[in-house]
């Protein structure tokens, strides 16, 4: 299932997530999909893949559910064909710059939410 | 209320007493099993890993040389470009934090990777690319976990500078900035920081590192040092400030970043925890090091038949025996006979038992290799008495086995050996009376006050070779290797190693302070 909803589209070209445009400390990975983005793109479009976080409504959003501790980057283009998508479980998300792993577990108040996304379809996302 | 009606479809609905427990049970039940059944894709299990190696059919990894330092700048640009251009028909570029010069480009074909690399600033034309074994692809994604919990009192040593390799313990964390704030025992050469503070230009002493020393405001201030009392604005406490570093109760507090300490592995030595203990704390109540001591154990360290203690709980003291140990649990089999046959305990609230009288060897940490026997038991802190030098040591219950060897102990480390005079700093010298496995125990200061310090090697700047003589109370001359006894004080036989007499024990004398030594051959 697609996390998403929230991609840039292009015209004519592939759904894919903002691209960091920066190098530094602003950059931050998604806690649960492991996007990487800088804060103020995470506060401003929130997570293409995890829209229920709600990281464009309240910055205490962006702070709990992104770390900006993380090692290493992939850039994803082709999730559906590439092999290291699917090793490291990100190939059902969409093209975007990822991380390997973060240190840090999302908070379990927004654990719930990403549960709630697989299991009820009727439960309004916004607990 | 229309909302909170579909909404309460999930929540527990409010049930009258007299409802059956079992039907509550059944339904908590049922709820919380479909869980199971959800692919979150997130966790898995090693097995399911394995199905996802690669096979000859994903696309191949090829090793691109690129611009050192900007592997991950490169990752993104390339990012960028497939957006751009969506001809691009590499699938995932890697950047990894720890390779330096190199990117991992997955693609079908070469030619894909040549093409995709054109035009880019950080990877030259004729960049090497390299393929990438298909067995060894799944390790290039290999990521070391750290699960290491940079809280409060965690100890960490140092990584680089003038304090490299010294035990800190760690105060504040600052995730955000990745910085830490860490105490540790200042190694400052007050004469140096005066000078500077003066405006004076100090040559740079090359490889020179002051010793640890507890920070004294009195003695700075003796020197013209400008000590501020300031408070820190974030903890509300009281530091004394110079020249830029903060110090409080003796100890530097000093702001650094995550990636300048270790913080996996630490086995901070007894002497070094010591040091830092106020006076007053216990060291057995001490939980950090305990902490760190239990995340230091190697798996297996408990076997069946070993004797141990409980350290922690409510049967803190219980002895017993190892019955069997299963992960992280170990059962054991109660000294008192009124409890249960066996007792389960996760393996943090034990810790390997000894009774004095036991023979022992001593298996990590600074006292590594040294056998003896033990004295005394003192929660998980065993005092033992050396084999080689006669002397109490004290060590750490998890560091040491049963054991009947007996070692010779080592007397040399690099250049000096025990019984060697050293130069430490300009203004202190002593005598090597112990040497450790990475450190040497000297013995300086004056007669009245004898002073003991641990120092490493690379503290000591040179050998003192000197070749005079003195004379002793009765006139007599006096010279290396000479036994003699000491008149007034304790009364022990010594040898007479150097200018600066010392004893066996811990007393120095002064040759020119005659009335100390007098000759028990002639």
């Amino acid at each position: 299932m697609r996390g998403g909803g929230g991609g840039m589209m292009d015209d004519g070209g592939v759904e894919h997530a903002q691209i960091p445009n920066s190098f530094g400390h602003e950059l931050r990975a998604c806690l649960r999909c492991r996007l990487v983005k800088t804060y103020d793109q995470f506060r401003e479009n929130g997570c293409e893949n995890c829209p229920f976080l709600d990281m464009d409504k309240d910055r205490d959003n962006v702070v709990s559910c992104t770390t900006a501790n993380f090692t290493g980057i992939i850039s994803l283009m082709d999730p559906n064909r590439s092999w290291a998508a699917r090793w490291l479980r990100i190939g059902r998300f969409i093209p975007g710059c990822y991380t390997l792993a973060v240190s840090e577990e999302l908070p379990e108040e927004y654990q719930v939410k990403t549960a709630c996304l697989h299991s009820c379809k009727n439960c309004d996302a916004t607990l | 209320d229309a909302g909170r009606g579909s909404r309460s479809r999930h929540s527990i609905p409010m049930r009258d007493e007299e409802e059956d427990i079992d039907e509550i049970e059944r339904q908590v039940r049922e709820r919380y099993a479909r869980s199971t059944h959800i692919e979150y894709g997130e966790e898995a299990a090693d097995v399911e890993q394995q199905a996802l190696l690669p096979s000859v059919k994903d696309p191949k990894l090829w090793m691109v040389k690129c611009a050192i330092g900007h592997e991950r700048e490169t990752a993104i640009c390339l990012m960028q470009k497939f957006i751009d251009r969506t001809d691009l028909q590499i699938k995932s570029v890697v950047a990894l934090d720890h390779l330096k010069n190199y990117i991992y480009v997955e693609a079908e074909k070469e030619a894909h990777v040549k093409e995709a690399c054109k035009g880019l600033r950080n990877i030259y034309a004729s960049a090497k690319i390299t393929l990438v074994p298909i067995k060894e692809m799944a390790d290039v994604l290999y990521v070391e976990s750290k699960n290491v919990d940079l809280a409060r009192d965690t100890w960490v040593r140092m990584k680089l500078g003038v304090y490299k390799g010294d035990l800190a313990k760690v105060v504040d964390v600052d995730n955000v900035r990745q910085r830490v704030t860490v105490k540790l025992i200042p190694r400052i050469d007050l004469q140096v920081l005066a000078s500077k503070l003066e405006g004076r230009v100090v040559a740079k002493k090359k490889t020179f590192v002051p010793p640890p020393r507890f920070f004294n405001i009195d003695e700075a201030r003796e020197m013209h040092i400008r000590v501020e009392r300031r408070r820190d604005k974030d903890s509300g406490e009281y530091f004394e400030m110079v020249d830029g570093l903060m110090f409080k109760d003796g100890f530097l507090y000093k702001p650094v970043s995550i990636k300048s300490i270790h913080t996996q592995g630490i086995q901070p030595s007894f002497d070094e925890l010591e040091k830092f203990k106020k006076p007053g704390d216990d060291m057995n109540g001490d939980m950090s090091s305990l902490n760190t001591l239990f995340s230091n154990r190697k798996k297996g360290h408990f076997m069946k038949g070993d004797a141990v203690i409980v350290v922690k709980g409510d049967l803190k003291n219980l002895e017993g025996w190892v019955e069997k140990v299963e992960d992280t649990t170990v059962h054991i089999r109660p000294k008192i006979s009124d409890l249960p046959k066996t007792l389960a305990f996760n393996e943090k609230e034990l810790c390997k038992y000894f009774k004095p009288g036991d023979h022992v060897k001593v298996v990590s940490g600074v006292q590594e290799g040294t056998t003896g026997m033990v004295v005394k038991v003192d929660g998980h802190v065993l005092i033992i008495l050396s084999d080689t030098t006669k002397e109490h040591i004290r060590v750490f219950a998890d560091h040491v086995v049963e054991s009947s060897e007996i070692t010779t102990g080592i007397t040399r480390i690099g250049d000096y050996e025990l019984h060697d005079l050293v130069l430490l700093d300009n203004l202190s010298f002593g005598v090597i009376i112990r040497v450790e496995t990475e450190a040497f125990q000297v013995l300086k200061g004056v007669p009245d006050r004898p002073e003991v310090v641990l120092v490493k090697l690379r503290e000591i700047k040179s050998k003192i070779d000197r070749r005079t003589s003195a004379k002793d109370k009765f006139n007599n001359m006096v010279a290396t290797k000479d036994v003699v006894r000491v008149v007034e004080g304790a009364c022990k036989v010594c040898i007479l190693s150097h200018l600066l007499l010392y004893l066996s024990s811990t007393l120095l004398c002064n040759p020119n302070t005659v009335t100390f030594i007098f000759p028990l051959l002639n």
